[in-house]
């Protein structure tokens, strides 16, 4: 029987090493495969991994399960530790060359920990969800949600009107609400 | 109601694209507006949701290791107390250490406990908030209900009131319609009263000329067999100063006052008129019966009407007058005369 995200952060925040060591096995991948794609560098993908997995074992404590999914608050503090990241080394998230990476790439698979996290079926959905986005919604949505960038920094950076912008994360985010929106 | 320009701030707002100060006034206006909330909690989990769709890269085999490593220098350092030289023979040493001993027993305990509290408090906190947010909802409902039946009954009351206006004024309409065609009947009927006087008297006036009417044409009336007897029938021949061959009739009604004249062969005239006259006995001159002409053929007939009652005819004559007649007839110029 698997064993709930909640209960394993509880374990956690009581100094539990086999929770925390099963909740690596189930996030890892995820999230290495989401700080790799913002930070495109294996090494500093492994060094922010490390500060979030630390994060986890030292935070697991404030988790509020009434506030967040285990999901969501574990992503919230990649995203920070990303975005510190980014900043500190001044650099800018760069969706275009990743897109190209992906196109060339046939490593997309589900893992085990996803399935795990988000259901096996509803993992599908979102991932049908997801590739069916134009892919400058994707961009938008991804420079600021992975690279920390605010609306006029991507108006700037794509060089389209801030009204644009706006548009595109508006309508992708919109979209996707309709996938998620049965499992909230 | 969100409208597009809320979702947009929201999505923004979301993936962390709000400029700060606009993310502080969202944040601000979010804990009033409960849609906006649910709003945001959706847009959070549909950006979440998206990394799932990333693709998948194993981490580094050795990663797992260096992090538990880290952990458990982590907590090593954190609990570890640096040993000191001492006399462990002297029992005094100990005392230090044995109270130091029960406070880390007693830490410990408090520790436990405060865990165990705080995942209590967690899990009331959590069904607080779940009763709290079902009572909000409740009572929102139950305001939004209260809300459309006061705005029904207001609506009712404004549909009756108008109603009510309606009916006052119609009921005022049809009184003084009632009022004004009463006082246009009252006015009819008394001019109708104040025609009808003289008009009874005209009608009781009539009536009187009636019988006066009736009394008199009872007195002129002639028995129809006495009728032919007061119509006088003559046959007119020429006179001595007359045109030889001419011939003629004449007949008068005494009862209408009405004669005609039939002549043959009496020669029209260049100057002068022909004039018919009657002889009454009642009357010194001859009566005139109008002046005529005759045609290329010498005929002529005309009817006329006595100006004056003619109460017998003792004879007809024509005789030849200036024009337009004379008031007798000129003694040497009678043509025609009755036999």
């Amino acid at each position: 029987m698997t064993v709930d995200d909640t209960q394993l952060l509880r374990r956690i925040a009581e100094r539990d090493r086999q929770a925390f060591s099963q909740f690596y096995d189930r996030y890892a991948t995820l999230l290495y495969s989401t700080v790799l794609r913002a930070l495109n560098h294996r090494e500093d993908a492994g060094e922010v991994m490390q500060q979030v997995f630390g994060d986890i074992w030292r935070k697991a404590g404030s988790y509020d399960s009434a506030v967040s999914r285990p999901f969501n608050w574990v992503l919230t503090l990649t995203r920070q530790k990303v975005i510190d990241r980014l900043r500190a080394e001044g650099r800018r998230y760069s969706f275009v060359e990743e897109a190209a990476a992906e196109s060339k790439s046939d490593t997309r698979f589900f893992d085990r920990g996803s399935a795990e996290i988000l259901g096996q079926e509803h993992a599908g959905q979102i991932r049908k969800a997801v590739d069916a986005l134009p892919l400058e919604q994707r961009q938008a949505i991804e420079m600021a949600f992975l690279g920390g960038m605010t609306q006029n920094e991507i108006s700037a950076s794509l060089r389209q009107p801030l009204g644009t912008i706006k548009a595109r994360i508006r309508r992708g985010l919109l979209k996707l609400r309709e996938t998620v929106k049965d499992r909230l | 109601m969100i409208d597009e320009r809320k979702e947009a701030q929201a999505s923004l707002y979301v993936v962390g694209a709000l400029p700060p100060d606009e993310a502080r006034d969202f944040e601000r206006a979010l804990p009033a507006d409960l849609e906006l909330q649910l709003l945001v909690t959706e847009l959070r989990a549909a950006a979440d949701v998206m990394v799932a769709a990333f693709p998948r890269v194993a981490p580094p085999p050795d990663l797992k290791q260096r992090i538990m490593e880290e952990i458990d220098a982590g907590d090593t350092t954190g609990n570890t107390i640096p040993l000191r030289e001492a006399d462990f023979g002297n029992w005094l040493y100990w005392v230090p250490w044995a109270l130091a001993a029960c406070f880390a027993i007693l830490c410990v305990v408090l520790i436990g406990t405060g865990a165990s509290l705080r995942r209590q408090m967690a899990g009331l906190r959590q069904q607080i908030d779940q009763v709290s947010e079902a009572t909000n909802e409740s009572e929102q409902q139950q305001r939004q209900q209260v809300q459309t039946i006061i705005q029904q009954v207001t609506n009712y009351q404004q549909r009756a009131a108008d109603l009510q206006t309606q009916l006052a004024q119609r009921a005022q309409d049809y009184q003084r319609d009632t009022t004004r065609l009463y006082d246009q009947l009252k006015q009819a009927t008394n001019r109708l009263q104040f025609q009808r006087v003289p008009l009874l008297r005209q009608l009781e006036e009539q009536q009187d000329l009636i019988d006066e009417l009736q009394d008199a044409i009872s007195q002129v009336t002639v028995p129809s067999s006495d009728r032919f007897s007061q119509v006088r029938l003559l046959s007119l021949v020429p006179t001595t100063n007359g045109p030889a061959g001419s011939a003629g009739a004449a007949a008068f009604d005494l009862v209408s006052q009405q004669g005609s004249v039939d002549v043959q062969n009496l020669p029209p005239l260049a100057n002068g008129d022909y004039q018919f006259w009657l002889f009454d006995p009642r009357y010194i001159t001859p009566v005139s019966g109008g002046v005529f002409s005759t045609d290329a053929q010498g005929h002529t007939q005309y009817q006329f009407r006595s100006s004056v009652p003619i109460a017998a005819v003792v004879a007809f004559a024509i005789s030849i007058e200036r024009k337009g007649g004379a008031p007798t007839p000129t003694p040497n110029r009678v043509v025609m005369t009755s036999n």
